[in-house]
């Protein structure tokens, strides 16, 4: 092992206090009526910094389970999509502010949508939020990600209207639908359901011993850096709803970060429904926040030893890149969101169309790997 | 001399399908070392294979950055 040098080291000490002066701000503005712009960047650094400190990503999450047999990160998805649950349920239902949940309508945009961006997410290597944790490492392969996301995210703009105004208007909101006590506890079954099934899909029958399932929890520590990220990551998540009046989605600000520049640039995105928000596109802090996560993990990974310019060993991953970045770019926005916006936190906000983009999602993500298999083995 | 594997560049979870084909060729006892540039790589290899097929796994930093994991067949 390669002794760190005196100033590797102190980078690593300082990691603690570049943390706690971001996540003091945060602190105090829960108990007093403030929005500032800056809470967007802090959010955002936070999630970037947890992400890459511990290893979470969604692709592998459904990805490895075709690849690999390996549901690990599955479960820990899992439990940041039951942790947020309940935490979006307690914070709507205990608080008197108006919240601005991610309830959608879906329909056959959603399906596509969620086999497009499965398909896109794998053969990037990263989804729109893995993207941008990656580009923080410093990886070329997901820097062109970045570039495909983006343009895509602008054509799907484009495309948003004709996919979802005419057709698409069934909303389900089980909130509404069930009563806020019920539609939680239907997600709770239905997640530890699927839960246990991975859980039982990776250990077989050993499951059922009480002394073995003890087991899975306390020893490896690898693993549980996972389920750690999942809990740390529901914070922030409940953290940014409370502050912030709206959950986190990831593609919004790419997508107006995208149309501000092209508006600079003499495009005109005037009569697009997406861009309609009546204010300065580049000025959105959803931009502000998308950017932070990128931020965020260049802290991590740089103050750990990690970050490197990581250049990649074909040409071949470069097209991939961008290709599978389009592709997300584009499908996030027919499907209104991306893995995180359109799934974890529409799931979150009991809205169905969340359940409709997992279940096409994981299809999408099926394909995605026999693809990839064919492109690069 | 170990067998050794150079995934450098390599996008994920090519390192670990990549190991997992050499190790089938291995003997036991033999050892297999996979130099990668993949972060996600150090958790996700070793617990790969010190879960699913119950092989040692250990790793060093070689520069900041970049790692090698050499995984035991048993």
């Amino acid at each position: 092992m390669k002794i760190p040098s005196p100033m590797q080291q102190k980078r690593e000490a300082i990691a603690p206090f570049i943390l706690l002066l971001i996540i003091a701000p945060l602190l105090i503005s829960m108990f007093y009526q403030f929005r500032h712009r800056y809470l967007y960047a802090a959010c955002g650094i936070l999630f970037g910094y947890v992400l890459q400190r511990h290893k979470l990503c969604f692709t592998a999450g459904l990805r490895d389970i075709f690849l690999l047999k390996s549901f690990t990160l599955t479960r820990a998805i899992l439990l940041l999509l039951g942790l947020s649950t309940i935490a979006f349920a307690l914070i709507t239902e205990v608080s008197s502010k108006e919240f601005n949940m991610l309830v959608h309508p879906f329909g056959v945009n959603t399906l596509l949508g969620g086999l497009l961006f499965g398909i896109g997410m794998v053969v990037a290597g990263g989804c729109a939020t893995g993207v941008l944790v990656r580009v923080g490492e410093g990886y070329q392969m997901q820097i062109f990600a970045f570039i495909g996301l983006l343009l895509g995210s602008l054509v799907g703009a484009y495309h948003y209207s004709l996919w979802v105004q005419e057709n698409v208007k069934l909303v389900v909101n089980l909130q509404e639908y069930m009563g806020t006590l019920n539609a939680l506890l239907v997600q709770m079954v239905i997640i530890l359901a699927l839960y246990f099934l991975c859980l039982y899909l990776e250990k077989g029958k050993r499951i059922f011993s009480l002394q073995q399932l003890k087991k899975q929890f306390s020893g490896n520590k690898a693993k549980n850096q996972y389920f750690k990220g999942a809990i740390y990551l529901s914070i922030i998540n409940a953290l940014f709803l409370y502050i912030l009046l709206s959950p986190i989605s990831i593609t919004t600000g790419l997508t107006y970060f995208t149309g501000g520049i092209y508006e600079k640039l003499g495009g005109t995105v005037e009569g697009i429904t997406f861009f309609d928000t009546g204010e300065s596109l580049l000025l959105s802090p959803s931009i502000i926040f998308v950017f932070s996560i990128i931020l965020g993990s260049f802290i991590s990974s740089y103050t750990h030893r990690e970050f490197r310019f990581r250049k990649v060993r074909s040409i071949k991953y470069i097209y991939m890149g961008m290709l599978g970045g389009f592709l997300m770019g584009y499908s996030a926005r027919i499907a209104m969101g991306c893995n995180f916006g359109g799934f974890v936190n529409a799931v979150a906000s009991m809205s169905l169309h969340g359940w409709v983009l997992g279940l096409s999602l994981l299809v999408g993500t099926f394909i995605g790997s026999k693809l990839l298999l064919k492109l690069i083995m | 001399m170990d067998n050794f594997i150079d995934a450098l560049g390599e996008m994920c979870p090519i390192p670990i399908l990549r190991a997992e084909k050499e190790l089938g060729k291995l003997k036991k006892g033999e050892k297999l070392v996979l130099e990668t540039d993949h972060s996600c790589s150090i958790q996700s290899v070793i617990n790969h294979f010190e879960d699913k097929y119950n092989y040692p796994c250990k790793y060093i930093e070689v520069e900041e950055g970049i790692w090698q994991i050499t995984i035991e067949k048993v």
